[in-house]
């Protein structure tokens, strides 16, 4: 029930005491009405056979060209559906351009890819399969491909009184995607009244990790733990990969990417948008160093220091972010 | 003289006795082909073609398509004849999905201008490409859409290139506008086209390469310089994708096939 303090926490951005947060039944209901909001578009309204017929598809190497590469290829469940390497390998041994987030909680999201250019988790659904470094495939050619299944050609019709068409495998595989949701870490438990749930060391780390001192809540804030946008985090003076730059050629987007849930990311490694990171511990270094100098910085970073208690304080904090279960 | 034959026609064809179904002229109305080509000096170029051009390179297309959108003929008296929202113009004989030729059913008239904007205004850009059929100018199909992005690319061109004439590869020269920043609306080209009715008739949109790049561009793209690839991945592409948009309408002219 007290699910809710991830929400204020996040929305009040400020350093608190997690035992002095509010717990009044109106903000304990606009948390839950928070995970129970999730926006499903009125042409793709989820069924128990939708969402059965996406969970196939999220698994199936078809929709590669070679066989070789599935959704769930670059988005492992053991790991929160991400990847453990920097660049996953797609269809023919090809690396892909950027590191594997994390979908869980995915059906929250307001828009999608490192630039935040695609709009709704259908159109998503044609990115990874139509790249070349990943499944190296058409949306055209994987519904022919299904097409010629007779159980997949049964599995359509039965949902969508239709075959594999762009339209019914982006609708049935983001579905299935939108059930792919946490909340069930021992941040969680805390907040719900477990004082247990949360190590002192997670517990201190939290502290950390909302106070004025570190400012992490100012990207990453809300019940998921990210404020939606797209910012430079200061990895590089000059960036190779120019994020949102291309997506709005303008200067003041180069270096800027989405900022990521922190919920699982002690399963996520390695981090950043082009995997630079191995570990947490090096994350945090970077964010004590106030980033590399760069003209679109978010004036959010600025330099801090921790002793080793405090950084093994906050590393403990985010690891109490794993969820024990995730539904899908 | 066309109407004229087809009117005699229907006359002898009314005449010939009994049994014979009383014949209707309609009159019809008269077909216009838009008919996009791309020419290296006088010679029509396709993907698959090799050619040398102005600067001494040695090319092969790759693949050479663009959109044009609100199509429109504009004709002396100052009425616009709307012809088609958006094609996708694909240079590919060998690809039977999209074409290079539109036929329009048009009313007779004397056309002087014909309007087409490159790209897509941004409603159409925004189209979700799942929604629409196979076959239409913005399915994925197109082999145009940005799926990082949810637009589409609004002209495609690759080829080959060799530059020192050693019969190998040096690199893929690739050009691939987009955004709004690469919309070209509204683009008006002079002509003179009269039709009457029963008549067919083609009007040839010319695209010239050495406009493109080199001979007769106020901004010449020199194709022997690397990088080769120009799309929007930093500013340097940027800039060169918006020089080759301005030199794409501007080696653009139209005339009347008769």
């Amino acid at each position: 029930m007290m699910r809710l303090l991830i929400f204020l926490l996040g929305c009040m951005m400020v350093s608190c005491d997690s035992k002095k947060m509010d717990t009044s039944q109106e903000s304990k209901d606009r948390e839950w009405s928070f995970w129970d909001s999730m926006k499903h578009p009125k042409n793709n309204l989820p069924s128990v056979a939708k969402i059965e017929l996406g969970e196939r598809l999220f698994y199936d190497p078809a929709l590669s060209s070679d066989y070789s590469t599935s959704c769930a290829s670059c988005h492992e469940p053991s790991i929160a559906f991400a990847d453990s390497v920097p660049f996953s390998i797609g269809a023919k041994g090809r690396r892909a351009q950027r590191n594997s987030p994390s979908i869980v909680n995915v059906g929250y999201m307001p828009h999608f890819m490192a630039e935040g250019g695609v709009k709704n988790l259908e159109l998503q659904v044609i990115a990874p399969i139509e790249n070349e470094l990943e499944m190296d495939f058409t949306v055209i050619e994987a519904c022919k491909r299904l097409n010629d299944l007779p159980a997949y050609r049964e599995a359509f019709r039965l949902v969508w009184q239709d075959s594999a068409t762009p339209f019914t495998l982006t609708r049935s595989i983001a579905a299935y995607e939108r059930t792919i949701v946490g909340g069930t870490s021992p941040y969680d438990s805390f907040l719900k009244g477990d004082e247990k749930a949360l190590t002192s060391s997670a517990e201190n780390g939290m502290d950390l990790f909302f106070s004025d001192r570190l400012g992490c809540v100012g990207c990453h804030s809300g019940v998921l733990l990210t404020n939606f946008e797209i910012e430079n985090n200061g990895l590089d003076s000059i960036y190779e990969d120019k994020g949102k730059y291309r997506l709005t050629l303008s200067k003041e987007d180069q270096g800027k990417f989405k900022v990521p849930s922190l919920r699982n990311v002690a399963l996520t490694a390695p981090y950043m948008h082009d995997g630079r990171f191995e570990t947490m511990a090096e994350v945090i270094h970077h964010y004590e160093s106030g980033g590399a100098p760069h003209p679109n910085k978010s004036v959010k970073l600025k330099q801090f220091e921790l002793n080793e208690s405090e950084r093994a304080d906050l590393i403990s904090f985010l690891e109490s972010l794993t969820d024990a279960e995730i539904s899908y | 003289m066309n109407r004229l034959a087809a009117i005699l026609l229907s006359l002898l064809i009314a005449g010939c006795g009994e049994g014979v179904p009383p014949f209707e002229l309609v009159e019809q109305d008269p077909k216009m082909v838009l008919d996009f080509g791309l020419y290296n000096s006088n010679t029509k170029i396709e993907v698959g073609d090799s050619f040398i051009d102005a600067e001494g390179n040695n090319l092969t297309l790759r693949t050479f398509k663009f959109y044009i959108s609100d199509v429109a003929l504009i004709a002396a008296d100052g009425t616009e004849e709307i012809l088609t929202e958006v094609e996708l113009v694909e240079l590919d004989r060998f690809n039977t999905n999209y074409d290079s030729e539109f036929e329009f059913i048009i009313p007779e008239n004397d056309y002087e201008q014909i309007r087409f904007s490159v790209g897509l205004p941004a409603d159409l850009n925004a189209t979700d490409p799942t929604t629409v059929s196979n076959t239409d100018p913005l399915s994925t199909l197109s082999g145009m859409y940005w799926d990082w992005g949810s637009m589409f690319v609004f002209i495609l061109a690759e080829a080959n290139i060799d530059t020192n004439d050693d019969q190998s590869i040096d690199g893929i020269i690739g050009f691939h506008t987009g955004e709004d920043l690469q919309y070209r609306p509204r683009q008006t080209y002079p002509m003179t086209f009269s039709i009457a009715a029963f008549e067919k008739d083609s009007l040839q949109v010319r695209i010239d390469w050495d406009a493109l790049f080199s001979k007769g561009s106020d901004t010449p793209i020199d194709l022997s310089l690397i990088p080769y690839f120009h799309e929007n991945q930093d500013e340097e592409s940027v800039e060169m994708t918006r020089q080759f948009t301005d030199n794409f309408i501007n080696a653009i002219s139209v005339s009347d096939r008769k």
